[in-house]
């Protein structure tokens, strides 16, 4: 399926159309985030910033990665009743179509953290390159995810405001603003050490700062995007032919 | 007489006790409060909550069978079903009950304004609404010439959609919806576009496109449109086939039911 694909970048081109920068407006934008958050924080917490900014970066961005996923993917029938309701195309495009349009954004936001790699030089190893598997079972977990909340979000149209509510608690809780250990409650750390996001960020994170998570944040990572992914397929093969019904 | 298509073809469409059901939920009975209560009070007392969901039955034991060389009317006054059928037999709505079957390919001449970019240039448009049609990229670019010319839009074919006129937009829609050839065709009313001379000649391109598919459903109101292109009928009432048959003989049931 290269269509979905085709249709993204249509997306992202058309969205930035009337600007000087483009979609590079997306690698402004983050850039402006981290530096002016990653600066306020990094100060505060009085932790070394050529340390800091590479964490908070990889983490916001894999953040907002996630959480673009999950709130326009909770929309995304709905924001595409006119296609669905005119055009018999499988449902599972529009979806496909939104996680190419979150893809591309993401591939402009990773340019930040090669800047500041040329910046601060902190060693790389051959484990970075496992960066990508921790990618590849982030986007797993994330499309399992999205196929989920497109459903139950059509049929409950209160729940899209709950999710968005839930996940600006969560964006506290997950260690992207601070690290983990730094903060001197264990409380914070068991919550932490709850949180599915967080996994799905150390997979990623980890790597390209030059450390390696331990097995089983791996292994736990893996099982989130499993059960996120069964669970998405489950709840599409059951009711994709309801969806139309409930736009 | 409508022209017919050859009879040898595989082309076939056919409902087997269609039934389409539409829940209308309610802004309450669609909130997760309403389930979440209705689940906490559970028992007694909530058997007596209200759902709140209506359920429309849209179509009722609908069976159909379309052949070859099938151009047919759907009549019936305002709904009717005869919109939902057509979104039912062009694969948009799966029937809650019953079943359809079909071979050949299938071209819903309906919606044509749906779901563009603003900021897409026309040929954009053409490009994007193909592949959502599912043609192929190389198609898309041979057709994507006969389109522009056809639509006459010359220049504004590179301009954002956006600056359009409303006519303009029409223009671009039909040229790129009519170009592609289809095995059954589905239509909710005739398409009329443009001014005077260029519905003359949307009006050929559309017979043309028609003539060459093996069969055709449309919805119309206007019985000279029918005659002229119909040879068979289907009347419904109420989500049911009320008559299903030569033109003469649904025109009379139709008149019937209206002056009853």
């Amino acid at each position: 399926m290269r269509r979905w694909w085709t249709l993204a970048w249509a997306d992202t081109r058309f969205r930035y159309r009337r600007t000087t920068f483009g979609p590079f407006w997306i690698t402004l934008s983050m850039a402006a985030t981290v530096f002016s958050v990653g600066l306020v924080f990094g100060t505060l917490f009085g932790s070394d910033l050529s340390r800091y900014l590479p964490y908070f970066a990889v983490g916001i961005i894999v953040w907002t990665f996630m959480n673009q996923c999950i709130l326009e993917g909770s929309l995304v029938y709905v924001q595409s009743a006119g296609h669905i309701k005119s055009t018999p195309v499988p449902l599972a495009l529009h979806v496909y179509r939104l996680l190419g349009r979150q893809l591309i954004l993401l591939g402009h936001n990773a340019l930040l953290p090669v800047v500041l790699w040329l910046i601060f030089q902190w060693p790389v190893a051959a484990g970075s390159f496992l960066a990508v598997l921790g990618l590849a079972i982030n986007i797993v977990a994330l499309f399992g995810a999205m196929l989920a909340f497109s459903i139950v979000c059509t049929r409950y149209r209160d729940l899209h405001q709950i999710i968005s509510a839930l996940m600006s608690l969560l964006f506290l809780l997950t260690p992207i603003i601070w690290l983990p250990g730094s903060v001197r409650s264990p409380g914070i750390d068991a919550v932490a050490y709850a949180n599915p996001f967080h996994y799905l960020v150390e997979i990623v994170r980890q790597p390209l700062l030059g450390s390696t998570p331990d097995l089983h944040v791996w292994l736990t990572a893996t099982a989130i995007a499993l059960l996120s992914l069964f669970a998405g397929i489950a709840l599409h093969a059951r009711f994709r032919h309801r969806i139309v019904y409930w736009l | 007489m409508p022209a017919t298509a050859p009879v040898l073809s595989m082309t076939r469409l056919t409902l087997d006790k269609v039934g389409v059901d539409f829940p209308i939920y309610q802004t309450s009975a669609r909130s997760l409060k309403r389930t979440a209560l209705r689940t906490l009070v559970g028992g007694v007392i909530g058997s007596s909550v209200d759902t709140g969901c209506t359920v429309i039955r849209a179509l009722h034991d609908v069976s159909l069978d379309l052949r070859p060389g099938d151009r047919v009317a759907l009549i019936g006054h305002n709904g009717a079903g005869k919109t939902t059928l057509l979104r039912v037999l062009s694969g948009i709505y799966q029937p809650t009950s019953g079943a359809i079957h079909g071979a050949g390919k299938r071209a819903p001449l309906f919606d044509l304004q749906v779901g563009f970019d603003e900021e897409a240039t026309g040929y954009e448009c053409i490009q994007l609404r193909g592949l959502m049609l599912g043609i192929d990229r190389a198609l898309i670019e041979r057709k994507s010439a006969e389109i522009a010319a056809f639509s006459e839009l010359g220049d504004y074919l590179d301009l954002p959609v956006r600056t359009y006129s409303s006519g303009m937009l029409l223009r671009l829609f039909f040229s790129i919806a009519t170009s592609v050839e289809a095995d059954i065709i589905l239509m909710d009313e005739w398409i009329g576009v443009g001014d005077e001379r260029f519905v003359e000649k949307a009006n050929k391109r559309l017979q043309a496109l028609i003539d060459r598919a093996h069969i055709l459903v449309i919805a119309s109101h206007s019985r000279p449109l029918i005659s002229s292109l119909c040879n068979r009928g289907i009347l419904l009432d109420g989500g049911r086939i009320a008559c299903d048959g030569p033109l003469d003989t649904i025109f009379s049931a139709y008149g019937a039911r209206q002056s009853a």
